[in-house]
């Protein structure tokens, strides 16, 4: 049917009588037939001649009565119908905000979104150190509030089952940092300097950050997934209901167990590492196992040690919290854990590399 | 426990969930809110339980104020869509827990928890899957776990999110059956969420329909079926046709103003009568289990009508596809075409 727009005055009334199809395809044909007509202090609309009506003609019929009414006019919609019906539902929409979606955002506004997000998730992780020093004196006072009964299982899951990858990646690290050493110091004829070098090198640094990486990788990733799913399976919000605060129940305990798990996997770390670098080192001086083991404890590597193996703390509590605030902060579906375990990955290495470059700055500056 | 809700609202962002909703719960009543998904249900229950803070408005439970009480506090049972059973214990360890982990001077001894946990898992005739897991169950069965162990704590309220909404339909109409015999046994104040309208009318004491954050109406399901407040509730409470005013028995109709009329409150007649005066067609016939559903099409008519016919009728009037007929309406409510809800189901 014809698509047609006539308007009339009667006495003070207005009448615009709107009939045929309102469809996509008249759109714009609608869209200046509705433009042509003038607002009215009084006026009604009758669509009771319309055919047929979609969203498109619906959208143009609210755009026309918007203009009207903005203009002072008082408007009645008559004829009901699918017409008025979608009009009605199309004016009852509030308007939707503009939204970014969809436009790509350049480099530049990218970088500074990422920017101004740092001091957010700062401040996130702050509140998260409070909810989880804030639920400490509730763990202690009420053991039973947290799950510490867990500890055990945890503590195996990561130091025992992690120990195997734990020894290869240091032992291997080790023997590449012999193997290097003794390289470069043969140019110098100090290759039984070898021993001090390692001392430094496997003791203080690499030893304790290797192991952090590698259980940052699978007990951070673990934690996350773990608590991830939990959140989303409204287990959590179980435990909530029952009284149960999900800091003291869940997260104190994996905290306990890598503050167990993780310095006992680093003593093997280091002894691995250094058994890697004496292994590479040994064929390739004339050291021998005891003059290389004299060296080493000649080498004064008790400070080194003291300060490898104070990390380790500083290490787990750090994967602990933000493997575990990463898991709790999971919202929605499978996705949401997936997402979150990949960050609780990125940021937990982040976080063990930055806290041992501040240690190393820390210690040079006290003469540690 | 008697909860009373007073002019409680909580935005996400810019999304109104709630919007100043007051309700008041009797002790050892059985409550249905149910809306359309979005309509703010679940949000509603979440700060009965305490799981999400209103942004305004208070909340008590019986004589005090539990507006910001802890979720611990509040001595709720809360049974989830999806069960959120522990899937690391066993099914008599998942309805113990509750138990096993309160402060000592609360807590039973290991041999009253023990029994108390077989004693709920009977209530839910579940003896003899104690030492099951929950992935070993079927969704009916973890979900009636789920129940037993929110019961095992004694709550003083019991809310349950949409507790059938992951089951099939068989096993849905029997727990909610054996839902409303539970509650006449035990009489805890109960509210519960459902998108189902038939699941609110059976189960429930009364309804709560809320819509866009607002609530619609509260009543018996009776009062909510027969009397419907608003276009919107007598929609969503079943199938509705909507008809144009046309001054069949009012004189001076409104074309603004439509009436809603339920399928089975539509009459067919062969020749045209006082209460049927609208020619129509029989565009289709459908037996479904009791009743005969009939698709008309009124003359003049874009889109069919939707009537229920009992079979003693259908047997009388002896109808088939084609056949001309008249029909009309009785028990039709009318409102402004304009608060139609945008989904109706048929209309002419």
């Amino acid at each position: 049917m014809p698509l047609r727009v006539e308007s009339s005055d009667e006495a003070d009334l207005r009448s615009v009588r709107v009939a045929g199809d309102l469809l996509l395809a008249e759109a714009d044909e609608l869209a200046r037939a509705l433009d042509a007509v003038e607002g009215a202090p009084r006026m009604a609309l009758d669509l009771a001649a319309v055919a047929r009506c979609d969203g498109a003609g619906a959208a143009l019929l609210a755009g026309a009565c918007g203009r009207w009414e903005a203009g002072g006019s008082v408007l009645t919609v008559m004829g009901g119908g699918r017409a008025a019906a979608l009009l009605a539902a199309v004016r009852r929409r509030p308007a939707l905000p503009a939204t970014t979606h969809g436009r790509e955002r350049s480099t530049l506004a990218r970088l500074g979104a990422s920017v101004a997000g740092v001091g957010g998730s700062l401040g996130g992780i702050l509140a998260d150190l409070g909810a989880l020093a804030a639920a400490l004196p509730g763990a202690l006072a009420r053991p039973r509030s947290a799950g510490w009964r867990e500890v055990p299982a945890l503590v195996a899951r990561a130091g025992a089952d992690g120990l195997a990858v734990v020894a290869l990646a240091n032992l291997l690290v080790g023997a590449i940092m012999g193997f290097q050493g003794v390289v470069q110091l043969q140019g110098f004829g100090a290759t039984a300097f070898v021993p001090d070098a390692l001392a430094v090198v496997i003791l203080r640094e690499m030893g304790p950050v290797i192991t952090a990486v590698i259980v940052a990788g699978r007990s951070g990733a673990g934690f996350a997934a773990e608590l991830g799913t939990m959140v989303v399976g409204e287990e959590v919000d179980a435990l909530r209901t029952m009284g149960l605060d999900p800091w003291r129940w869940l997260v104190w305990p994996r905290l306990a167990a890598l503050l167990v798990a993780l310095p006992v996997l680093t003593l093997v770390g280091m002894a691995c590492g250094l058994a890697g670098g004496m292994l590479a080192a040994l064929p390739m001086t004339d050291l021998g196992v005891g003059g290389f083991l004299d060296r080493l404890a000649a080498a004064s590597a008790l400070p080194h040690f003291l300060t490898g193996i104070a990390k380790p703390w500083l290490f787990a509590a750090a994967i602990a919290l933000i493997a575990c605030s990463q898991g709790l902060a999971a919202r929605g579906g499978a996705a949401a854990v997936g997402a979150r375990t990949t960050a609780a990955v990125v940021q937990t290495i982040v976080a063990v590399i930055v806290i041992d470059a501040l240690c190393a700055v820390t210690c040079t500056a006290l003469g540690w | 426990m008697r909860i009373d809700i007073r002019s409680i609202s909580k935005r996400f962002g810019s999304f109104t969930a709630l919007d100043r909703v007051d309700l008041s719960i009797a002790s050892g009543e059985l409550v249905a809110l149910l809306g359309p998904s979005g309509s703010g249900k679940t949000t509603l229950l979440r700060i009965i339980a305490g799981l999400e803070q209103a942004d305004g408005g208070s909340l008590a439970f019986g004589d005090s104020d539990v507006t910001a009480a802890d979720p611990r506090a509040r001595g709720v049972g809360f049974v989830f869509q999806h069960y959120a059973l522990f899937r690391h214990m066993t099914v008599a360890e998942n309805v113990a827990f509750g138990l096993t982990v309160k402060p000592r001077d609360q807590r039973p001894s290991r041999a009253d928890i023990r029994a108390r946990a077989l004693e709920l898992l009977r209530l839910v005739q579940l003896d003899g899957f104690a030492h099951r897991f929950p992935h070993q169950l079927s969704g009916g069965q973890r979900q009636r776990v789920a129940l037993a162990r929110a019961l095992a704590v004694e709550p003083r309220v019991l809310l349950l999110d949409e507790p059938f909404g992951a089951l099939d339909a068989k096993v849905r109409v029997e727990l909610r059956r054996w839902l409303r015999r539970l509650h006449d046994e035990t009489g805890i104040t109960s509210v519960f969420v459902t998108h189902d309208q038939e699941e609110a009318l059976e189960v429930s004491d009364r309804v709560a329909v809320l819509n866009h954050g607002r609530l619609e109406q509260v009543g018996t399901p009776e009062q909510v079926y027969r009397h419907p407040a608003s276009a919107f509730v007598h929609q969503f409470l079943g199938q509705v046709n909507v008809f144009h005013e046309r001054g069949q028995d009012q004189a001076g109709a409104d074309p603004a103003r439509v009436a809603l009329v339920r399928p089975h409150d539509v009459l067919v007649a062969r020749a045209a009568d006082p209460l049927c005066q609208i020619p129509a067609v029989v565009e289709a016939i459908a037996i479904a289990g009791p009743q005969v559903r009939l698709s008309v099409l009124p003359a003049g008519a874009k889109a069919a009508i939707e009537a229920h016919l009992t079979h003693d009728q259908y047997d009388q009037l002896a109808l088939s596809r084609g056949d001309a007929v008249f029909i009309g309406y009785s028990r039709a409510k009318s409102y402004q075409a304009s608060d139609l809800p945008t989904t109706v189901d048929y209309q002419i």
